[in-house]
């Protein structure tokens, strides 16, 4: 048995063995922090303060913390709390709200020892952390906001805010103090006390357990990367006297809520598109789908079960942006050749008629044309390199353009309609600056021959740091038409330029540097 | 290819990390706390980045310039692998040197075994 103070109250835990984040999450009920690769310690998502020092609470064994006093971001203090709730709510520092609980903690921790102000000491304490939805930049001022004692009140329309997320996202999601603080309501928080855990095997079969801890050891421990294959763009572009090529390579979406449902017997599974939609990777429907295991698990148990993917199985299992590989001319024709994809071929046609596109069977992960403008972004991407452009046009009519400073600042210019709110808006189009950074210069998925993915670590996808992420600056064009979503076309654009300012290598990622 | 060494090899089951000091966009930090800040941070990213977790690290060497740093730097080591790797103690050599690369005042390398035997400590 370990006893500790956890947020203020004295509590006891039997099982000796398991992690901290086990001993909250499921024996404790504390659902604050978040488990986004446990128990890989890798995301921060579920970063706790052990006698007030940060700690990654899915690598700390209970018994470490015995007798110490345990602070989540469920025990802050509510008027610190609701301080830090407003400031990323203020600077759009919170989108799905997931990585946010153990950032705010971190935060804390530095503001109790008077280093909030210092951007050097926040940057390093950010480094522990990965937030894939804002580009870090509002997440830094949100912590200048509550350095400087701010943030004020606001009469900003949330209701605004939440559709313009919504229309970015592509799904519900929320906008308001509480996201960031972890309340949105993910599946995995919100399950029944006492419902079964499943959890799946390499395989793909279900473990069913009276706890997390069991159901993993049932299923088999997952090792980390064990082979040295680069990333590699796997489709070669077909003969032909073109103006540009690229070839892109598997990218992991790497969204920090993990796939998770729970169902009652006979009941509806709960969504795992809460607060937000993954960039697309969880299209409601898709083949594997965690809700449908609920409601057949939870039926033959005759128990509510909560199911949930590990890090591992997001990456194995969900769904990536198809790799392609394209070869244009300025006006509009040339060839593409793409992994086999439903609707990929109409999403290329959106943006480039002329475009012969073929589909090759490639093996590898599921792929999506549902994923953050799949398809027509790649295209729109080189043909506005074969056209000298600098500016991308989404097929619902955003448009965005996009240039890089000599000290490597990024601008962005963006029309998508009434922006509804400019924050939100703002934060959004960071966010697909950061992204788009990422996958021209250093973010891929190693995939074998035979189609296994090998990378299975969050950290080793290549996502850019916040120490290495420019400064964005966001210009949104007033418009008074319908809104549309605007972050695509600027991922889009954002990457014409990144592409240009690094040479437009033929290959994506240009560099193997950025993951070593 | 300017750079004599590589940062990471891979060599079997054995993932080696070349020896960290407190070098950052600025250059060579100010002083042992901000370059030993710097060292771990590299280390951990050039781990993680292969891959691997730092619950792998089965060795380290730290370099030292100067033995009265020992007591800082075993404070700040052991509070980094708490941090991220719980209660997972690598075996370790430290010691003093005449001198580390570019005025370096720390350095430390690891060896990190990512067979499917794991790490774990022996007594």
């Amino acid at each position: 048995m370990v006893q500790f103070q956890l947020d203020g109250d004295q509590v006891q835990v039997d099982d000796e063995d398991c992690s901290l984040l086990e001993a909250l999450r499921d024996w404790l009920g504390v659902t604050g922090p978040k488990d986004g690769c446990s128990p890989q310690g890798q995301c921060g998502c579920c970063t706790v303060l052990v006698d007030g020092e940060p700690r990654v609470a899915c690598v700390t064994p209970v018994r470490r913390v015995s007798g110490r006093e345990v602070t989540t971001i469920d025990g802050l203090e509510p008027a610190v709390s609701d301080q830090w709730g407003r400031a990323f709510c203020a600077t759009g520092g919170s989108q799905c709200g997931f990585c946010t609980p153990g950032i705010v903690v971190r935060l804390e921790a530095l503001r109790r020892a008077g280093r909030l102000g210092d951007r050097t000491a926040v940057e390093r304490g950010l480094a522990a952390h990965l937030c894939r939805c804002t580009g870090w930049q509002p997440i830094f001022e949100a912590a200048a906001l509550v350095a400087a004692d701010g943030p004020p009140a606001d009469g900003r329309d949330l209701d605004a805010a939440t559709r313009r997320a919504s229309i970015e996202g592509r799904t519900h999601q929320l906008v308001g103090p509480e996201v960031p603080l972890g309340r949105a309501g993910f599946a995995d928080d919100t399950a029944p006390p006492g419902s079964l855990v499943a959890v799946s095997d390499a395989g793909g079969g279900w473990h069913v357990a009276e706890t997390l801890a069991a159901a993993r050891l049932a299923a088999g421990k997952v090792q980390g990367r064990r082979t040295t294959v680069d990333v590699e763009p796997p489709i070669g572009v077909p003969p032909g006297d073109f103006d540009v090529v690229l070839r892109t390579s598997w990218v992991e979406p790497a969204y920090l809520e993990t796939d998770a449902s729970w169902c009652l017997p006979g009941g509806e599974p709960a969504t795992p598109l809460a607060n937000g939609g993954a960039f697309g990777a969880k299209a409601p429907g898709r083949v594997d789908d965690v809700t449908a295991a609920a409601r057949r698990l939870a039926d033959e148990h005759g128990r509510p079960v909560r199911v949930r993917w590990s890090r591992e199985d997001t990456v194995r299992r969900g769904p990536k942006r198809p790799p392609m590989a394209i070869g244009v001319r300025a006006d509009g024709t040339g060839e593409v050749v793409v992994a086999r994809t439903a609707g990929i071929v109409a999403a290329i046609a959106s943006v480039a008629p002329e475009l012969t596109v073929t589909e090759v069977d490639l093996p590898g992960p599921p792929t999506s044309a549902g994923i953050r403008g799949a398809g027509w972004i790649e295209v729109a991407i080189a043909l506005a390199v074969a056209r000298g452009a600098d500016a991308v046009t989404s097929p619902e009519g955003a448009r965005a353009s996009a240039s890089i400073a000599e000290d490597g600042a990024i601008s962005v210019a963006v029309r998508c309609g009434d922006p509804l709110d400019r924050v939100v808006l703002r934060s959004y189009c960071i966010g697909a600056a950061h992204a788009a950074l990422g996958w021209v210069t250093g973010e891929g998925l190693a995939v074998g021959d035979d189609g296994e993915v090998l990378d299975l670590t969050i950290r080793s996808f290549g996502i850019v740091r916040p120490g290495d992420m420019p400064r964005v600056e966001v210009e949104i064009l007033d418009d008074d038409g319908p809104p549309v979503p605007g972050s695509e076309a600027v991922l889009a654009a954002v990457a014409v330029a990144v592409w240009k300012h690094q040479g437009l290598g033929d290959r994506w990622p240009v560099t193997q540097e950025a993951r070593r | 290819m300017s750079s004599p060494y590589t940062p990471v090899v891979r060599a079997g089951d054995w993932l080696i990390v070349s020896g960290q000091i407190g070098l950052g966009p600025d250059g060579l930090a100010d002083g042992f706390d901000a370059q030993l800040t710097i060292v771990l941070d590299n280390l951990k990213h050039l781990v993680e980045a292969s891959g691997v977790f730092l619950a792998q690290v089965a060795k380290t060497t730290v370099f030292l310039t100067d033995m009265a740093d020992y007591p800082a730097m075993n404070e700040r080591y052991t509070a980094f692998f708490a941090e991220h790797a719980g209660d997972h103690r690598p075996a370790r050599s430290a010691v003093a040197v005449a001198g580390l690369p570019f005025g370096a005042v720390v350095e430390i390398e690891a060896w990190v075994m990512v067979g499917p035997g794991g790490v774990t400590a022996a007594g």
